[in-house]
């Protein structure tokens, strides 16, 4: 079987050959992203512009030393990251309206079970903890795999997720006195 | 909640994967498109590459060029250089060429003729400039460029005298048997009457009968020949064409005044 850099490198002759790759790749970058934005319109959106990149940079792909299943993953959650800063300020904008409004709402909601809880509190991290937590828990890769994807150092990735945990906690620590 | 209770309940969580209707959905709908991309990436990455070899190419073959020009130039300079310094005689027949022990002869710049057969050597001395005969590797004349010889002129002053006929026959015949001149594909040769000239300078208690030819060449150039009849030489050789003006001479401030006389 032909490796992944071999089919890119021929891809420039004949672009059919391209199809292989999407074959390989296209479900696991489009759960990857779909598990990180839980969004079916932006995933479809998100999976397009990762395949788009890696096409626009095969020449950089090929000539790298890193794996291309590498490249893709980091391709896909770079554009996650900027999905979700770009939405980040649009929501910001928006949260001052409806601040008091969902407080109230969280406050009322007292027969969400943990599980809710625990979802609702991985939403409320921030992009890159929510990231890794998801990449670590859900999608069980380890800590080197997260930090080639991010392009991180493997201690940053380990700082990253152990303060995930502890916002986690005290998320639903807050939580638990709340509902008394 | 203990840390690890959360540990645990992290690695339990019921996450929400994508549908897999759906992402087959989805997956037929790009392909097609997708490999359309591909063949249009492919279109423009190979105009690219197209243009990056063509200029590739041009930058290969203009750094040669210049490589081989300056290569030339360089070694005609170490020939020059051997020339100039290989005829200390001929270079201390100049003052502006008499310099310190320490000072360094340098060749700011060359010019050819190659018509003439000769290449004008611009120096850092005060009579910068050196005439080479290209042909005979000798040198034929130091003097200065025309821009600065208004300042010289006035110390030569001329009178018109009347040439005979075994003078103007004598004129011709030590023009001709000038090696410089020898070579040049002569058409004509006249020597005129009404323009030759007594100069004398005080100040260097010079005395020339000088007469004045005017030799046309093959392809259409003039030249302006002027003989030292009393030393039988060659006083100077212009060129009315040049702006520069073909500075030919032993002395640069005769050439200035001869050069200014042969234009009025």
């Amino acid at each position: 079987m032909e490796s992944d850099k071999e089919i890119l490198k021929d891809s420039l002759v004949h672009p059919e050959v391209f199809g292989i790759l999407y074959e390989r790749y296209h479900n696991r970058i489009f759960s990857h992203i779909y598990r990180l934005t839980q969004d079916i319109q932006v995933t479809e959106d998100l999976t397009e512009e990762t395949f788009l990149k890696v096409i626009k940079n095969r020449n950089r792909i090929i000539k790298s030393k890193a794996p291309f299943e590498h490249y893709v993953y980091r391709i896909a959650t770079n554009n996650v990251l900027h999905y979700f800063r770009d939405e980040g300020r649009k929501r910001r904008a928006y949260n001052k309206l409806q601040t008091k409004q969902s407080i109230k709402d969280s406050i009322s909601s007292t027969d969400r079970n943990d599980e809710e809880e625990l979802i609702k509190a991985i939403n409320n991290l921030s992009e890159i903890k929510r990231i890794c937590i998801i990449m670590y828990y859900i999608e069980n890769k380890n800590i080197k795999e997260i930090a080639v994807t991010l392009n991180k150092g493997v201690s940053t990735i380990s700082r990253i997720l152990k303060e995930a945990r502890k916002d986690l906690y005290d998320a639903l620590q807050k939580k638990l006195e709340e509902k008394g | 909640m203990k840390e690890e209770k959360l540990e645990k309940k992290l690695r339990e969580l019921k996450w929400k994967n994508a549908n897999k209707d759906e992402m087959d959905r989805h997956k037929k709908a790009f392909e097609a498109s997708l490999v359309k991309y591909v063949a249009e990436a492919n279109k423009k990455e190979n105009r690219k590459r197209k243009i990056r070899f063509a200029f590739a190419y041009v930058l290969v073959g203009v750094i040669i060029f210049f490589s081989i020009f300056s290569l030339n130039r360089y070694v005609q300079k170490q020939i020059f250089y051997k020339l100039v310094f290989n005829n200390p005689l001929e270079m201390e027949m100049y003052d502006s060429m008499r310099r310190p022990p320490q000072f360094r002869l340098r060749i700011i710049k060359i010019s050819e003729d190659k018509k003439l057969g000769i290449a004008h050597l611009y120096t850092n001395t005060q009579a910068p400039l050196i005439v080479v005969d290209l042909k005979e590797k000798k040198i034929i004349g130091v003097g200065i460029p025309l821009t600065a010889y208004d300042k010289r002129i006035q110390k030569y002053h001329s009178k018109k005298i009347y040439l005979t006929e075994s003078e103007k026959n004598k004129a011709r015949e030590i023009a001709l048997n000038s090696s410089f001149i020898k070579r040049l594909n002569k058409k004509s040769i006249t020597v005129e009457n009404s323009t030759t000239i007594y100069m004398y300078s005080n100040e260097k208690k010079l005395l020339y009968r000088v007469a004045k030819l005017k030799i046309t060449l093959i392809n259409g150039k003039v030249i302006t020949v002027f003989v030292d009849l009393s030393g039988n030489r060659v006083v100077d050789i212009t060129d009315t064409q040049n702006i520069q003006g073909e500075l030919i001479t032993k002395d640069s401030d005769i050439h200035a005044f001869l050069y200014v006389f042969d234009k009025k």
